[in-house]
């Protein structure tokens, strides 16, 4: 009776911990950032450049500083932003960096702020993986897996 | 029996806006006519000398035209997927469709060039290829598009260019003209209201 007490509150307090006080984040250490859902588009043949797409979010807040294929796929990643003129013109321009507000999540995705990938040796099909190294102001280098994938 | 009259009314107030008015595109329908009919350009891959391809569509049909280039990371490929899944999307009447994609990069888009990367996307779209930087210019003004290709200092070329999307009549005419980013949905909804009213023509 009196061990059926205690387990029970060794179990409420467990449940306490796991609700509030211990960082619910599953992935990542704690001072990190999380990325997420990464992929790139399969190319058309002739196409020398393409874009990697994936999500950042990051508790404390930090800054994407920059990118680099660790593959032999590519030969350089560059962070781009897309820019609109007045008459409907578009292009793209290059960002020196990133940011993630604290408890923030930044998005790249198609049409907007997206990985650049050029120099690509051979085509990209559905099945490949591409391994980047993101580089982040405080948490330092990740190793990303990107996906190739057709889009949704 | 007064108060049933005015229920009536008030009904037929409600209904008409959605059934009245015209058709509503989720695009933007051009204020003034915009004629491309009378203008065409080089297509690759359909021949030798490559023959002209009129910015008109097919009787009762569509053409989707697009300005872009080869090179283009994200909005050419997006745009271009985009397209795919739209003619997918459209079922046996993506047969009434076609689609031109003509480069604004003539330094570096060939024929050779230009219609494998086209076909990956839509194998049956017209691969168009300007002899000259003043052919592309006549089209462009005609579409209201621009682009502009230059050369950083670092050697690397940078290329800013019109990102709309054109859905063409079968006279010519710039029926739609959808703003790049507009949701895929909205653009098959928009061919299948065009291709039923052109059925009817």
């Amino acid at each position: 009776m009196r061990r059926a007490g205690w387990s029970v509150l060794m179990a409420a307090a467990l449940v306490a911990a796991s609700l509030g006080c211990v960082p619910s984040r599953p992935a990542g250490p704690a001072h990190g950032v999380r990325v997420s859902a990464p992929w790139a588009r399969p190319t058309p043949p002739g196409a020398k450049a393409s874009a990697v797409y994936f999500t950042l979010e990051s508790a404390e807040g930090d800054t994407l500083s920059g990118a680099e294929p660790v593959d032999s796929l590519t030969n350089a990643a560059e962070l781009h932003a897309m820019f609109r003129d007045a008459k409907g013109g578009m292009g793209m321009r290059a960002l020196a960096s990133l940011a993630i507000a604290p408890h923030g999540r930044v998005t790249l995705a198609p049409g907007g702020t997206h990985l650049m990938l050029t120099g690509l040796r051979r085509a990209l099909v559905a099945g490949d993986t591409l391994v980047l190294r993101l580089r982040f102001a405080a948490a330092g280098a990740q190793i990303v897996r990107v996906p190739v994938q057709e889009d949704r | 029996m007064r108060s049933r009259g005015l229920l009536a009314a008030l009904a037929l107030l409600l209904v008409l806006p959605s059934c009245g008015g015209g058709v509503a595109y989720r695009g933007r329908v051009p204020s003034r006519l915009m004629p491309v009919g009378a203008f065409a350009l080089p297509e690759a891959g359909a021949g030798a000398p490559a023959p002209m391809f009129p910015f008109r569509a097919q009787p009762h049909g569509a053409l989707l035209m697009y300005f872009g280039y080869v090179s283009c990371p994200d909005a050419c490929p997006t745009t271009l997927s985009d397209v795919r899944h739209v003619l997918h999307a459209l079922g046996p009447d993506s047969a009434r469709v076609e689609v031109a994609f003509a480069t604004v990069d003539l330094a570096r888009d060939t024929p050779l060039v230009m219609v494998p990367y086209l076909r990956h996307f839509v194998a049956a779209g017209h691969a168009l290829v300007a002899e000259r930087e003043e052919q592309l210019a006549a089209a462009q003004v005609a579409f209201g598009a621009t682009s502009n290709v230059t050369r950083t200092r670092k050697g690397e070329v940078e290329v800013s260019h019109t990102g709309d999307l054109y859905l063409v009549d079968p006279r010519g005419n710039v029926a739609v003209v959808w703003r790049f980013g507009t949701k895929r949905d909205d653009i098959a909804e928009d061919l299948r209201l065009f291709l039923a009213r052109e059925a009817q023509r």
